[in-house]
């Protein structure tokens, strides 16, 4: 069966024998998965859900959707999917910038690594194949620094680099993956992973002239899904280029506004708002430190933001993307709205290969540690000079405190006794929204297949922003039915690979368009929404089966018993109400996907005598295969 | 009464802040309608072309209430109240 859209080439990386052997994507698994993260969280779960995150054995995936590479709007991006050794689940982390799109041109939907490497590599992908590379002259060396040199090798600023940096090498467990556009992998530790197997970088080298071309029967409905897409972005209150929010001012747009409300987690969510968060939002940043605004392939959005700091120990320094997450995390999390402290930890972030999100966090957990007696010698609210020094010692783990650090929040703050203090869920950091004040993203954080995260389900965007419609934010019922329409429909989009920001203009409509356009086959609004409950099961699925199931789904106690202050102030959580809800509207009996749920949506075939009969009764999943 | 705006709505009325006066039980709907008479280029980013109601994704608080959680446009003011004024704004 001919596959349109994709290249219809996978690379298995076997980095202990370093053989490469190529396969075509299964046609079934395309029909029921699509791509990126559905297809890329399918091949880690056949690869099986026992394995050890930080061993040979856990694969890498670096996988493209089928719009990828192409002329569709905001669809530069690849998922890269693991088994994650920060959280234990399955995780899928996505970059933008250009390296989805390259990697694409040179032939590939998909190269997974299996296995180490005895000394480290590097593997480079061109004209449909892919080849290893000694990289011992790279090992130790920054992202940036690899980049610069594997470019001026392969062929210039052209040429993507996915690298990891001291902090992937190193084995920190929230380490990231970076590309030459600062764009990061970052949640989840796929950079531990890559650093675990002596994978130095995947290089990929394509030029747009081996783009993707439709048949001349699919022109026009390729130009026309194209045009739509278009249309709705230029048309979009936040999107449109040069004139929407989020193009000017980028993600951190919301400083202002979640901190109007009192949703800001300050001081590690012992507050709820910082009375200098202005300093650090949007709208400063652009009227005093913004100097470009860079974009991924084929989005006409430029939601990135590059900053200089012009004055005090930091002049000079040139950066980006200065985030929401990233200003929320290192900063008003920590305690100040220091914009030159952030954008050195953001820089030494993107150096070393760091999460910005988990690190902001272990931060905040050390210094309310400190200030609670469970650290000595630690750091103070606001230290950032010595933010800036422990940054360094995490990613070299070359310090006590750097090895403690170097395990994430949650485990640093179970090795000092404060387990408490962490703001996680499942072992990975909560993002910029105190769930305390906006209740459906608490659910949402608690029910994420890959730990705390805002962008499996992104229910801001109702309660705060009114997208696609108003609900009110500080209201939980009706959450559950909610969040489970965002995350189904994510997991669509991400698997396309479309830009999350793209739901702020598009809907499912615009995206069973374009797939169809691009490939032919036919998918309508529906079976967009069935095809993400299909993706989002199997990630479930396959966290059941690794040992997450009844309690799993849960918040930091801080959100459950402590009122908010501010906008906020007096609210809890209620998650176990949300929780009920969800479950219910999921088919799901306490966090465990029953049998007949798995039946109903294809995950497994309707009469496996492989699958054990644990079913819905005692909300047992059924055993891997 | 003081008006804090936001994002794209500052270059259109040249600043962080507005000023309008409103005695005490002034209406939401009013105190836009001066706002909008004090800088027009506003009109259009606020309120539907009847004027009737709150554009979509337009947030307005009162002490961090979203208005459309109150009475909307017919939210009656405190005349020390400060209000906030967000155009379309999300991310991530």
């Amino acid at each position: 069966m001919t596959l349109m859209g994709y290249a219809n080439r996978v690379a298995r990386v076997d980095l202990t024998h370093g053989s490469v052997a190529y396969e075509g994507i299964n046609p079934e698994d395309a029909r029921k998965y699509i791509g990126a993260r559905g297809l890329g969280v399918k091949y880690v779960f056949d690869n099986g859900p026992q394995v050890e995150p930080l061993s040979p054995e856990n694969i890498l995936c670096f996988v493209n959707g089928p719009l990828t590479g192409s002329a569709m709007n905001m669809s530069g991006r690849l998922a890269v999917c693991t088994k994650s050794p920060l959280t234990g689940t399955v995780t899928d982390s996505h970059m933008g910038g250009w390296s989805a799109a390259r990697l694409r041109w040179a032939g590939f939907d998909a190269v997974i690594f299996g296995g180490k490497a005895e000394k480290p590599v590097y593997a480079l992908a061109e004209n449909g194949q892919i080849t290893l590379h000694d990289a011992s002259d790279l090992w130790g060396l920054t992202t940036r620094e690899t980049v610069r040199i594997l470019q001026a090798r392969h062929g210039g600023n052209g040429v993507s680099v996915m690298a990891i940096g001291p902090a992937g090498e190193n084995l920190v467990r929230f380490a990231g993956i970076i590309n030459e556009n600062d764009r990061a992998s970052g949640r989840g530790g796929t950079g531990a992973v890559m650093g675990c197997k002596h994978l130095k970088a995947l290089v990929a080298v394509g030029e747009i002239a081996a783009q993707w071309k439709p048949a001349p029967e699919q022109k026009a409905a390729v130009e026309a899904a194209r045009k739509q897409g278009l249309k709705a972005i230029m048309d979009g209150g936040l999107t449109a280029p040069r004139k929407g929010g989020l193009s000017l001012y980028g993600t951190n747009v919301l400083m202002n506004i979640v901190n109007e409300i009192g949703a800001l987690g300050t001081k590690n969510s012992q507050l709820s708002c910082h009375d200098q968060a202005e300093l650090i939002a949007g709208e400063a940043i652009r009227e005093k430190w913004l100097v470009d605004e860079p974009t991924c392939h084929a989005c006409p959005v430029a939601c990135k933001k590059e900053v200089e700091i012009q004055e005090g120990q930091y002049a000079g320094l040139r950066t980006e993307s200065f985030e929401y997450e990233t200003a929320w995390a290192l900063g008003v999390n920590c305690g100040h709205a220091d914009v030159p402290a952030i954008a050195k930890l953001l820089d030494q972030c993107n150096d070393y290969g760091i999460d910005t999100i988990e690190l902001g966090n272990v931060f905040s957990m050390a210094m309310e540690a400190t200030e609670k007696g469970f650290l000595k010698e630690g750091i103070s609210w606001a230290e950032t000079e010595r933010m800036v020094k422990l940054t360094e010692e995490i990613a070299a783990v070359a310090s006590p405190l750097g090895r403690i650090f170097a395990r994430g929040a949650a485990g640093a703050a179970a090795e000092l006794g404060c387990p408490e203090l962490a703001m996680s869920v499942k072992g990975q950091a909560i993002p910029a929204y105190d769930p305390r004040g906006i209740k459906g993203i608490g659910l949402g954080y608690a029910t994420s297949n890959r730990g705390a995260c805002h962008l499996r389900g992104y229910t801001v965007a109702s309660e705060v922003a009114g997208i696609p419609f108003q609900t009110d934010r500080k209201v939980p019922e009706g959450k559950g039915e909610l969040l489970k329409v965002f995350q189904d429909l994510f997991a669509f989009s991400d698997s396309l690979d479309l830009c999350k920001f793209s739901s702020f203009s598009m809907g499912a409509k615009e995206y069973a368009d374009m797939f169809t356009a691009v490939t032919g086959l036919p998918m309508t609004a529906d079976v967009v929404m069935r095809t993400g409950e299909r993706i989002y099961n199997l990630e479930r699925y396959f966290n059941n089966l690794a040992g997450l199931r009844e309690g799993s789904d849960t918040l930091p106690k801080r959100f459950l018993t402590e009122p908010a202050v501010g906008g906020s102030a007096g609210l809890v959580s209620e998650l176990d109400l949300m929780l009920k809800e969800y479950y219910t509207a999921r088919g799901w009996v306490e966090g465990v996907v029953p049998e007949a749920k798995l039946i109903e949506l294809e995950i497994l075939p309707a009469a496996s005598a492989e699958v054990a009969a644990a079913g819905p009764e005692d909300g047992g999943a059924p055993a891997a295969k | 009464m003081k008006i804090r705006l936001y994002a794209t709505l500052r270059p259109l009325a040249g600043g962080k802040h507005a000023e309008v006066p409103a005695e005490p039980g002034t209406t939401v709907r009013t105190v836009l309608e001066r706002l909008i008479e004090l800088h027009p280029a506003l009109a259009g980013e606020l309120l539907t072309a009847d004027g009737r109601a709150l554009l979509a994704h337009v947030q307005i608080f009162v002490g961090g209430q979203s208005v459309r959680h109150l009475q909307g446009l017919d939210t009656e003011l405190d005349g020390a109240a400060d209000l906030a004024i967000f155009p379309p704004v999300a991310g991530g």
